[in-house]
């Protein structure tokens, strides 16, 4: 289908971007338009002004702090963060987006526009709740930071409200981490994943595409008992839709979350 | 010379007894075996014009002045038009015409499933066009929609008289039996998704309709709209030389032809109405849903004593009972045969023929049956269709004009043999298995068909005929042929086709039809091309023309003398060489089909039933090979069709209201390049003696035939789980399992 006409700004520094979206009620931020333009196609959504972000160099980029802290700029795509040396301190960053979609994809999308968007099937929004990451978010009056398990809102809502921009994302050290997931397809849409660090404590374990925002559940401890009782005790009502019923939903997560888990257990010996 | 001959003809299955007219074929084939061209793997002729844009498709086609069409279709499954404003319609911006229910016959105020077309309007743009029907506000009155199959069946709404099959006596062939196995098996509705949706654009030239679409029968298109046009057949040019993929739905003219003719006969300008990706996933035509409830009765030995099935197709609101129990009347000898076939009149969008229609259900069910009878007998399932072999056609005893399954069998064998290594390297939650299914399918194509060739003084080739080329590398084919029989490289043939203004006729691509018709009739007209250019030469060299052959570009003479074929064709100057060359008929008294059988491995995961299909193994016989490299990317595109049909594909209806829940790729899963395994193709490519100058037999439809079967046997043989339905779903994959897990307890708990 065809796109509705639309205006088009480039502009040159994120300053001038948060102008530009807070002056328009209708403008959005276009990052690699993997999802954007597919909704505007559709006619979900009708921007009237889209503000590309392609040319902000201040949003690209992986930086690794000496304590292992990562630096990633929103507008970090998949394949750049697969290929980074320096994410190779969080290795599961690499191996998930590596899973997402097919090459194309990969190589447009980004970090940001994956978190922004919240469609309850990606892959990164539970991934970066587990890994215990934190979202800074730049307005015109300012800039502040948001921990990711509070940056989820709903479907396709976010704490980078209207008019802001979301500008880094950071992930503390750490390697722990598993993630599993169950596609449609080898390369499809994921019908439930599961994202698992045990860095810092308990687990975190955090179930994707089940609600409008990543499920955290907390298990007492990581035995794969232990996992599958919190996420039953969790009480998920996952969707029922043309891909799956609830119920195999439910199914998915426990076992899921035991896989997560596991791959999370055999990185940390 | 022409001869009038009554006989039967068969288009997937469906086979009528007729007048033909037909001309002889008088060519000895050529010996079994790759030629210099003929039988060695040829990439496409027109490949670097597909992957570099240059080819143009229907939906490349743009004329001066065109105008887009939108429709306005039906958005309830049944109901009745209370108010339509078309003079809204009119009025809006870009509008050039708009029809409506009254104007045309396959627009309707009284829809009978979704998408039925209701009004169309012609704009400046597609755009406007939408938007100008969007100010129609159609006010409905729904009624009840017919939706179950079951149900139609009880109430006699049925699309065709329910088709009996029976032969010896299936009652004494049950009783006859040692085991007697029984089940139900179901099949869901597939969406062919070609890559070009549905599409024309027609433009009148004065009395004549000049009509670009995308489909794979240019001369049945020409007929129908003649027909619906009152036009004599040529009023009507079908254009088609490049078309982006049909599998069976673009055997007919299509609502959306016959809106853009009469929208540009009332414009006076050229229109295109192109189907859009969900009308394409609702109105373009599907693979009907079946329900099969089988049995299958044998002595201890494994031998066949009885088969009998009831089939009930959900056919939707329109379209033809497919040869569902086709597999099971021919696949294996059996004496005594009982099927009856019910095509269920629906409220849903009309089926239309998708590869290999009625067999693709029907062996999946038939096939699945055998191995749970295996099972039973304690049997090897491969062993067992062995045993129940069938020499000749169980229908009617006819011979078969050549039938090569028994060495499909015997190459099947080695990868048969790896189900146990496979087996054993099942680890954790991930169980392997391996399953097999047999293919039997038409295939054999038949009269009429035509080519012309004509060569000039450069000694260059030019076929001509009016054929399409729905992507199966039809035209790369015939380039070989003739370039075969003129004994010229191939890159001196060029194939001139898709247009019915500019050359002969040619057959429907559809039952596996193009080369096994149209290949026998290159081969004649190069024939008569070779036999005129040895008749100059002849004269020129004063030499005999039995002494003279044609050979690597050159005329050859029996005593060593050779020309290059230029010295002769440069006599010519601008006279021209044409040979005509026609099908020549089917033999008498013999049936005519292809055969096959594949071995398919998977892995499951009994936790999440996630199953991959690692490997398919497909051996088929289908003739003579002419070009081994596009057979086995038909061999490949058929399977991995399969697979989305075995594992993913499923258009689902709200069971409510009849409404299409799965518009978009996204709800309806097709297979990427991901999901594709390692595929291995074999073929047996032993010439038909009977069929032809060129013994070969189409394979366009008979890869997609076992493999859903032979998946769901290698689960079975992975897991122990009964999956008779398709898709086989994950989640019902975990109940099968589960099911498979508690029989297993019930039976350890049971006393010896
Ligand atoms: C065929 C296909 C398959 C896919 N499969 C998967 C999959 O399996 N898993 C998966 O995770 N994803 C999948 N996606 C989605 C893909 O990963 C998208 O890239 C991602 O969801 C959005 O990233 P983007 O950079 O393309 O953002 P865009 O589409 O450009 O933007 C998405 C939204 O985020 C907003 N936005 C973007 N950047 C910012 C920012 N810095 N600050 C504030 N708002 C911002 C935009 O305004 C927009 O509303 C798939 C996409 C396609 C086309």
């Amino acid at each position: 289908m065809l796109l509705r006409e639309v205006e088009y700004a480039r502009p040159a520094s994120v300053g001038d971007a948060v102008r530009l979206l807070a002056e328009r009620d209708g403008a959005r931020a276009l990052a690699g338009g993997q999802t954007l333009v597919n909704v505007m196609k559709a006619r979900a959504a009708s921007p009237d002004v889209v503000v590309d972000l392609n040319g902000l160099e201040e949003l690209k980029g992986i930086e690794l702090g000496p304590d292992g802290t990562l630096e990633i700029g929103a507008m970090t795509t998949y394949t750049e963060i697969v290929e980074s040396a320096e994410a190779r301190a969080r290795p599961i960053l690499g191996e998930v987006c590596a899973q997402i979609a097919d090459v194309q994809v990969r190589n447009r999308g980004t970090i940001g526009g994956n978190v922004c968007s919240n469609d309850p099937t990606n892959h990164l929004p539970p991934l970066v709740v587990a890994l215990g990451g934190t979202m800074t978010i730049r307005g015109t009056g300012g800039e502040r930071t948001v921990p990711a398990e509070e940056f989820f809102l709903g479907v396709y809502m976010t704490a980078a409200g209207p008019g802001e921009l979301l500008t880094t994302v950071t992930i503390p050290a750490g390697k722990a981490d598993g993630f599993a997931s169950l596609p449609i397809g080898r390369d499809g849409t994921c019908i439930v994943n599961v994202a698992a660090s045990l860095d810092g404590g308990a687990p975190r374990v955090v179930v994707g595409c089940v609600d409008a925002v990543p499920v955290l559940v907390r298990p007492e401890s990581a035995e794969d008992d232990a996992v599958r009782g919190a996420v039953r005790a969790a009480g998920l009502q996952p969707p029922d839709d043309v891909h799956a019923p609830a119920e195999y939903r439910r199914h998915l997560a426990e076992v899921l979350a035991v896989r997560a888990v596991r791959a999370a257990k055999e990185r940390a010996s | 010379m022409a001869r009038l001959i009554r006989t039967e003809k068969e288009v997937e299955g469906r086979f009528t007894e007729q007048w033909i007219v037909v001309e002889e074929d008088a060519l000895d084939q050529w010996p079994a075996g790759p030629r210099t061209v003929v039988g060695q793997p040829t990439r496409r002729v027109d490949g670097v014009e597909r992957a570099t844009g240059a080819a143009v498709y229907t939906a490349d086609v743009q004329l001066p002045g065109m105008l887009h069409a939108a429709v306005l279709r039906s958005p309830h499954a049944r109901a009745r038009l209370v108010r339509l404003d078309l003079d809204a319609v009119r009025a809006a911006p870009g509008v050039r015409a708009v029809i409506g229910p009254d104007d045309l016959d396959v627009l309707t105020s009284e829809p009978c499933y979704e998408g039925h077309g209701v009004a169309a309007v012609a704009a400046d743009s597609f755009e406007a066009a939408r938007a100008a029907l969007e100010l129609a506000a159609p006010e409905w009155e729904v009624l009840e929609p017919l939706l179950d199959p079951e149900e139609a069946v009880r109430r006699e709404s049925l699309l065709a008289e329910p088709r009996r099959h029976d032969r010896g006596d299936f009652d004494r062939g049950l009783a006859a039996a040692d085991v007697v196995v029984q089940a139900e098996y179901r099949t869901q509705t597939l969406l062919h998704n070609p890559l070009e949706t549905h599409q024309s654009v027609c433009h009148w030239e004065g009395d004549t309709l000049v009509l670009y679409t995308s489909t794979q029968n240019i001369w049945g298109v020409r007929d129908e709209v003649a027909d619906a046009f009152g036009l004599p057949h040529d009023g009507v040019r079908v254009i088609c030389r490049f078309m982006g993929g049909g599998f069976g739905a673009k055997n007919d003219a299509g609502d959306y032809t016959l809106v853009a003719a009469e929208l540009a006969r009332r414009t006076g300008r050229p229109v295109r109405c192109a189907l859009t990706r969900r009308e394409e996933n609702v109105v373009s035509g599907n693979r009907n849903a079946t329900i099969q409830r089988l049995t299958a009765a044998a002595r201890s030995d494994g031998t066949l004593t009885a088969l009998g099935g009831e089939f009930v197709s959900a056919l939707g609101w329109d379209g033809w009972l497919g040869p569902t129990a086709g597999p099971m009347q021919m696949l294996y000898a059996c004496a005594n045969v009982r099927t009856v076939e019910y095509g269920a009149k629906l409220n849903l969008p009309p089926m239309a023929a998708f590869r290999a229609p009625g067999f693709v259900e029907g062996t999946f069910g038939l096939e699945c049956l055998l191995d749970e009878l295996a099972a039973r007998l304690e049997l090897d399932p491969l062993e067992l269709r062995r045993r129940n072999h069938a020499d000749s056609d169980g229908t009617d005893d006819r011979p078969y004009t050549s039938k090569n399954l028994m060495e499909c069998y015997r190459r099947a064998e080695t990868h048969w043999e790896r189900r146990h290594e496979v087996r054993a390297r099942s680890e954790g939650p991930w169980k392997r298995g391996v399953g097999m299914a047999s293919q039997i399918w038409y295939g054999g194509g038949g009269p009429p068909s035509y080519a012309w060739i004509r060569v000039g003084s450069d000694g260059r080739a030019v076929v001509v005929t009016a054929m399409q080329d729905i992507g199966t590398g039809t035209r790369t084919a015939m380039a070989q042929i003739a370039a075969e029989e003129l004994g010229v490289p191939l890159e001196h043939v060029r194939v001139e086709i898709g247009d019915s203004a500019r050359g002969p006729y040619s057959v429907i691509s559809g039952g596996s039809s193009t080369t096994p018709s149209m290949g026998p009739a290159v081969r004649s007209a190069a024939a008569d091309v070779k036999r005129q250019i040895l008749e100059i030469a002849a004269q020129r060299f004063h030499l005999e023309e039995r002494v003279l052959d044609l050979k690597g570009g050159n005329v050859v003479s029996a005593d060593g003398g050779s020309w290059s074929l230029e010295e002769v064709t440069g006599l010519l100057e601008d006279a021209q060489i044409l040979g005509k060359g026609a099908r020549g008929p089917n033999p008498t008294g013999m049936r005519v089909m292809t055969f096959g059988a594949q071995v398919a491995e998977v892995a499951v995961d009994v936790e999440t039933g996630e199953v991959r299909v690692e490997r398919v193994a497909a051996i088929h016989d289908v003739g003579r090979i002419v070009n081994p490299l596009g057979a086995s990317s038909q061999v490949e595109g058929g399977i991995i069709q399969a697979i989305g049909h075995a594992l993913s594909e499923e258009r689902l209806d709200d069971p409510a209201t009849g409404l299409v829940l799965t518009q978009t790729l996204d709800a309806y899963k097709v297979p990427t390049i991901a999901d594709v395994p390692e595929i291995v193709t074999e073929l047996v490519d032993v010439p038909d003696e009977h069929l032809t100058n060129l013994g070969s037999k189409g394979l366009g439809e008979p890869p997609i035939i076992p493999t859903a079967a032979a998946i769901a046997n290698a689960i079975r043989d992975a897991t122990g789980a009964d999956v008779r339905s398709l898709p086989i779903t994950r989640e019902e994959l975990l109940h099968a399992l589960e099911a498979a897990r508690e029989q297993e307890r019930r039976g350890a708990a049971a006393p010896a």
